[in-house]
């Protein structure tokens, strides 16, 4: 069984904050619009501490920006080699783990060039927009 | 004026009291200098937020492509907040394409970036900014459409707010000129963004001081092929919104370059990969489910047998080979001058438990999702390590690819990191 991972973001889990959105879905299965539906949403999120809200809030922006909510431990799946440089050094390399890919060798990369752009900040601003701002 | 037009001078109006507030920083610091007889050097520092960190609101009725040039327009905020993540309201993010290939939003009702999310009282880069103002560098946090293509937000940036923002800068701080030594720093997909900017200048400006960016997939990861099959769980509601979530999430051009790499790419500069010496990639990491060989999440192959079909979700192969020419824009070879500036931040929280291969079954059927994780590796818990550093900088200005470690370096918070913003600070000269 592999140890759970103390993380930093949140004290909270994706699945206890998965939990946690479910639940208030439920409860409010149309999106509040009017100011009674608001004010029966702020009267439920009342019900929690500001850390638990917190707690909640850091895990979904978390995820959000992650992928489908759950909870990674070491040991799930197969690991990849661990070996970790100093900040800027460079250490050995380690042989890489096998995920059972194959890999094609020979194909050459599409190496267009960006297309080129006048340096930022010197184009004046169109007297449309100017005459529009006054 | 065309629906973009209109768009964009609404974007531009909605940062202006956040231009508005880098100006009153801007003065503080002045007279505040001038009071204790100091003579800061001045710097600006643009902070692009990670995608789905900008803050975006919806217009509460639709353009008018009939109405006057000056439409009035209120706003209300459609991401993230709680209301966000109830009644399938982020289905209101959906965007559609016009004939001219153009995209809107849904119901031709506009949406506009403004500010950072904040959901239940949490905000991202409060630290950094907190920092930023007490090293009295000039910060501006520039948020950003992530539905939208990092070259659409790059050209915004780059065409309509730079000379604005400079202009307003000037008008009101003594003609001071806030690019007169200036820097972008990228969070997450805010770092393509800044990647996208710094392979586009040219010339690039001597007062551009460094491009930084921070926890920023270069090439990818697993995380947006699974948003193709199985949408968001955290506004799915239970599943009860899967499929429209699904057809909002194909709609948005931005997500076609969260994939992993070409593998043409990968296969070009395998070695590149393999040699990177803590956070190898000795595989392309799609791999078909029966037979192990590679899957390119840009060219997927068998034709028709990997991702929804457009009746069943949306999912726009044009939109994939666009982002495919991105790809090359984003990657392309960087000339020494470029590289010089340029500095890459990753982060490793040492619980090796980020996902990181991912194996590929024939579709259909499209339900249960085809995808499936098959291995995890050091990263940031989001983000793999191999895809957090460009490989030509690693060639080119190994010393300029920074690792930084911890629990703390965790995606999320890999901003507000005391090692990020110690390394930040002796990047841009910050004693």
């Amino acid at each position: 069984m592999a140890k759970p991972v103390i993380d930093p973001v949140s004290s909270m889990t994706s699945e206890a904050a998965l939990e946690f959105v479910r639940k208030m879905q439920k409860a409010f299965p149309k999106t509040p619009r009017s100011k009674k539906e608001l004010a029966a949403l702020q009267k439920y999120l009342a019900k929690f501490t500001d850390a638990e809200l917190r707690a909640v809030g850091s895990r979904v922006l978390s995820d959000l920006m992650q992928r489908p909510p759950r909870t990674i431990n070491e040991g799930d799946l197969p690991p990849a080699p661990i070996a970790r440089p100093e900040p800027h050094g460079a250490t050995p390399p380690t042989s890489g783990p096998s995920v059972g890919a194959k890999t094609k060798k020979g194909t050459k990369p599409k190496a267009g060039r960006a297309r080129k752009r006048t340096a930022a900040g010197t184009k004046p601003r169109s007297a449309r927009r100017r005459a529009r701002r006054k | 004026m065309s629906y973009d037009s209109v768009r964009m001078n609404e974007q531009l109006d909605a940062l202006d009291p956040s231009i508005g507030e880098f100006i009153g920083r801007y003065n503080v610091i002045t007279a505040v200098s001038a009071l204790l007889g100091l003579k800061p050097a001045r710097q600006t520092l643009f902070l692009f937020p990670g995608g789905m960190a900008s803050k975006l609101k919806r217009a509460t009725k639709a353009w008018d492509p009939t109405g006057p040039a000056s439409q009035v327009f209120k706003y209300k905020e459609v991401w993230v907040n709680v209301v966000t993540l109830l009644g399938g309201e982020a289905r209101q993010l959906r965007m559609h394409k016009t004939t001219a290939g153009d995209y809107r939003d849904k119901e031709d009702r506009i949406i506009i970036a403004d500010g950072v999310v904040n959901l239940l009282g949490v905000t991202p880069y409060v630290g950094f900014t907190a920092w930023c103002s007490l090293k009295m560098i000039d910060w501006f946090v520039f948020p950003w459409d992530w539905r939208r293509s990092v070259d659409d937000v790059g050209t915004f940036f780059l065409d309509r707010f730079l000379p604005h923002f400079q202009e307003r800068v000037q008008a009101e701080c003594n003609n001071a000129d806030p690019l007169a030594d200036y820097s972008l720093i990228g969070h997450s997909a805010g770092g393509m963004v800044v990647n996208w900017v710094l392979r586009t200048l040219d010339p690039l400006p001597a007062t551009l001081r460094k491009v930084i960016t921070v926890a920023a997939p270069f090439y990818g990861y697993g995380g947006q092929l699974h948003r193709w099959f199985e949408g968001e769980p955290l506004v799915n509601e239970g599943g009860l919104f899967t499929k429209a979530i699904i057809k909002t999430i194909s709609s948005l051009p931005g997500c076609y370059s969260w994939h992993f790499l070409p593998e043409g790419f990968y296969s070009a500069h395998q070695v590149d990969f393999e040699s990177d010496p803590a956070y190898p990639l000795p595989s392309y990491p799609s791999a078909d489910f029966a037979t192990s060989n590679p899957v390119d999440t840009y060219n997927p192959q068998p034709p028709g047998q990997r991702y929804p079909t457009m009746a069943q979700s949306g999912f726009d192969l044009a939109e994939l080979a666009k982002a495919a020419t991105l790809f090359d824009t984003l990657s392309s070879p960087l000339s020494a001058a470029q590289a010089a500036i340029f500095v890459n931040i990753r982060g490793d929280t040492t619980a090796n438990n980020t996902l990181n291969t991912t194996t590929w079954k024939l579709v259909p059927p499209i339900s249960p999702s085809p995808i499936a994780d098959s291995s995890l590796t050091p990263g940031d818990g989001v983000q793999p390590a191999w895809t957090t550093r460009d490989i030509g900088l690693a060639k080119q200005a190994p010393g300029n690819v920074i690792n930084v470690f911890g629990g703390d370096v965790a995606h999320s918070i890999i901003m507000d990191s005391p090692q990020t913003i110690a390394h930040v600070a002796t990047v841009l000269g910050i004693p």
